[in-house]
């Protein structure tokens, strides 16, 4: 991702800035918020893995989303307004389906954000973090994470492989797919057993575990992280202040009840509003200037 | 004020409870004033039937006022009817100090013969009853002997209000307070009526027409628990009727009182959830005692879900197949857990807390249902003998 800027960032700053959005969408349950969150979630990935983030959305996101809202109102009979009765007998309450949309968002807004998380948060960035603090942990973090996108890079060797010799998913009758289906799955097991061992052999020999080991890293904290990271501290800090003094409590159960409107509160929305649209931001601005930068170019 | 206020959400409440009962309410309230003889004339009691209305009769004798409840569905035979009730005193202190009660009220009708209809008596007093349960008893002067007939509900909001169906209308009775649970402990069976329980216990006996005791009176005394895990019920008291063995006789139409109270809740506002605070009515009557009309073979549950129905007052339940019965999870939105970890909704019926779920619980007519939210697992409510043993386990 050379075209994202936030990922060019240092690490810390990039962290921090995941840790504010992704536990705010999920620990403080407040409905600007949470729109808030889902816009800069949703144009980040859009901006990240355009047509495919889109379509993800459309395929994926909004059943889930039907799904929550449907399911929330089943299970869950709060609320002072009752609609109707279920077949049950419980009643179901508007504010029952409201919780299941605020669950659904809230559900796909985190998932958004992790996307970006996955791509920005690379793991020699996560090693460089918690290499020194959790260094098992963080190890294994790091190979779980590329377990997937692995898996997922070599089937389709493997897959392309089998294709050419007339064995792939695609040829055949629905046994013969399914055959193919479950050799090409062998065959992955087998390679990743393998693999696994490699690694092993290959950690060994380069001394893991032994004590006296530097690691490097390429990554600077310069002037423009350092004012990065004094805006998220201050977003993140107002954000905490205001969870901490109830000023961004909202109920929906068993009323939908919010905190009463004050300045401050307008102050913590804005701010986060930022917060939530800062990567994109900082893409437009990288952006602007690339265009401008151009066009003054190509006037010489 | 008050008193006209919560006289006013009586007469709505009874609207909406009957016309959720089925029977069509025609809207207009029948408020009659009791003369001073008592003689409510037959032509009355027609007119509310033939308009399947309800009738509202109210008196006042000795600084308390009294209320009669008619429905007219349930008049089959109109008659001039004698509604005066006297309120006396002139053996409560007997009664009193041989019952052990902190709380007693004499009463007695003019008329003998039983009131057509089955009419609810609500008897609102001048004062608060700090007690746990009313149990209403007849007293033998000659022999000292007091008669269980029947238990009452009570609310004080402000004052007492004691409700209940009577049977009986001959001689003296008294409407007794008690401070502790009501105490089976107190009443021998009926068949054991002559043995005394105790040195100095006073000698109680069950009357035959005591409501809610029962048609089923098969009091399981193996000691063992049942398959749905509930422990024997004590003598007197109806054992639980699977309800999938029940069929519900629309035919038939009963009544029982039914009242839904958080009072416990007022006392620990301090650790309600603060989302829930907004709920809990500011006197603790989320459903202050009405009458209902049920059909024969309904059970506890049937008869809360109807009318919290009609009413429109929230009640969420989950079926739970260990205990063949639906669990009560919240009323008006007040949650079992909203007000500490030993919160949550149970039930009484003619002053006892039932071992078994209200799905099981078989009606009889006349029954007295309250519903009670509880913080500390019933024992600000006198019910933790309910749930004491299967929270011993």
């Amino acid at each position: 991702m050379d075209k994202d800027t936030l990922s060019g960032y240092h690490p810390t700053v990039a962290m921090l800035f995941f840790v504010l959005v992704i536990g705010s969408t999920m620990f403080i349950q407040h409905p600007v918020l949470l729109a808030m969150s889902f816009l800069g979630s949703l144009s980040y990935s859009i901006y990240l893995n355009g047509r495919k983030a889109i379509r993800f959305n459309l395929m994926y996101m909004m059943p889930l989303l039907l799904i929550a809202m449907l399911l929330n109102p089943a299970f869950s009979h709060q609320g002072v307004t009752i609609l109707t009765y279920l077949p049950s007998g419980n009643p179901l309450t508007l504010e029952s389906i409201v919780y299941g949309v605020h669950a659904a968002f809230m559900l796909i807004t985190v998932i958004t954000w992790f996307s970006g998380f996955n791509k920005v948060m690379t793991s020699d960035k996560f090693v460089y973090l918690f290499g020194r603090i959790i260094p098992a942990m963080s190890l294994v973090l790091s190979m779980a994470l590329r377990f997937v996108p692995r898996f997922t890079a070599q089937i389709k060797i493997i897959a392309n492989a089998q294709r050419c010799v007339g064995r792939d998913v695609s040829n055949g009758g629905v046994l013969q797919r399914a055959k193919h289906g479950i050799k090409i799955l062998s065959m992955l097991v087998t390679w990743s057993l393998e693999n696994a061992i490699d690694t092993a052999d290959s950690m060994k020999s380069r001394g893991y575990g032994l004590p006296k080991r530097s690691a490097f890293s390429i990554f600077r904290f310069d002037k423009r992280d350092r004012w990065a990271m004094l805006f998220l501290l201050i977003a993140g800090g107002l954000l905490i202040s205001g969870s901490l003094t109830s000023q961004l409590l909202f109920w929906y159960y068993p009323v939908l009840t919010s905190a009463p409107l004050t300045v401050f509160q307008v102050i913590v929305f804005i701010s986060y509003l930022a917060l939530s649209l800062m990567p994109m931001l900082l893409n437009l601005k990288v952006d602007l200037t690339w265009r401008t930068l151009q066009a003054s170019a190509s006037k010489v | 004020m008050r008193k006209l206020i919560s006289w006013l959400l009586v007469v709505m409440m009874l609207g909406s409870c009957l016309s959720g009962c089925g029977s069509s309410s025609s809207g207009a309230q029948r408020t009659v004033q009791i003369p001073a003889n008592g003689i409510i004339a037959k032509s009355v009691f027609e007119g509310i039937r033939d308009s399947d209305d309800f009738g509202i009769f109210n008196g006042n004798n000795n600084d308390i006022t009294y209320q009669w409840l008619f429905i007219g569905s349930l008049i089959e035979e109109p008659e001039d009817m004698n509604l005066k009730v006297n309120f006396s005193s002139s053996h409560s202190s007997t009664v009193k100090s041989y019952l052990k009660a902190a709380y007693v009220q004499e009463l007695s009708f003019e008329t003998e013969n039983p009131l057509a209809g089955h009419p609810t008596l609500s008897i609102y007093l001048a004062d608060i009853w700090d007690a746990a349960s009313v149990e209403l008893y007849s007293f033998d002067l000659n022999s000292n002997k007091a008669t269980l007939l029947a238990t009452a509900a009570l609310e004080n909001s402000p004052n007492a209000i004691i409700t209940y169906i009577p049977q009986d209308f001959k001689g003296l009775f008294y409407l007794v307070g008690k401070s502790e649970a009501p105490g089976n402990s107190l009443v021998t069976g009926s068949d054991q009526s002559n043995q005394n329980t105790g040195g100095d216990q006073p000698l109680v006996e069950l009357d035959d027409t005591y409501t809610g005791a029962g048609a089923s009176g098969s009091t399981g005394s193996t000691g063992e628990k049942d398959k749905y895990l509930t422990d024997p019920t004590p003598a007197g008291r109806p054992a639980p009727v699977e309800p999938e063995d029940v069929t519900v006789n629309t035919a038939v139409r009963y009544t029982c009182t039914l009242s839904i109270r958080c009072d416990t809740i007022l006392d620990n506002m301090a650790i309600c959830e603060p989302n829930k605070v907004s709920q809990v009515p500011g006197d603790g009557a989320i459903m202050i005692t009405r009458t209902c009309v049920f059909y024969e073979g309904e059970n506890v549950f049937d008869v809360l879900q109807r009318e919290c129905r009609s009413s429109g007052i929230h009640m969420s339940f989950k079926w739970t197949p260990i205990y063949n019965s639906v669990y009560v999870q919240g009323i008006h939105n007040l949650y079992e857990f909203d007000v500490g970890e030993n919160s949550g909704w149970m039930y009484k019926v003619n002053g006892w807390f039932p071992n078994y779920g209200a799905s099981r619980y078989h009606l009889q007519n006349g029954d007295v249902i309250e519903w009670i939210y509880t913080c500390d697992l019933g024992r600000d409510i006198g019910g933790f003998y309910a749930i004491g043993d299967s929270m011993g386990r």
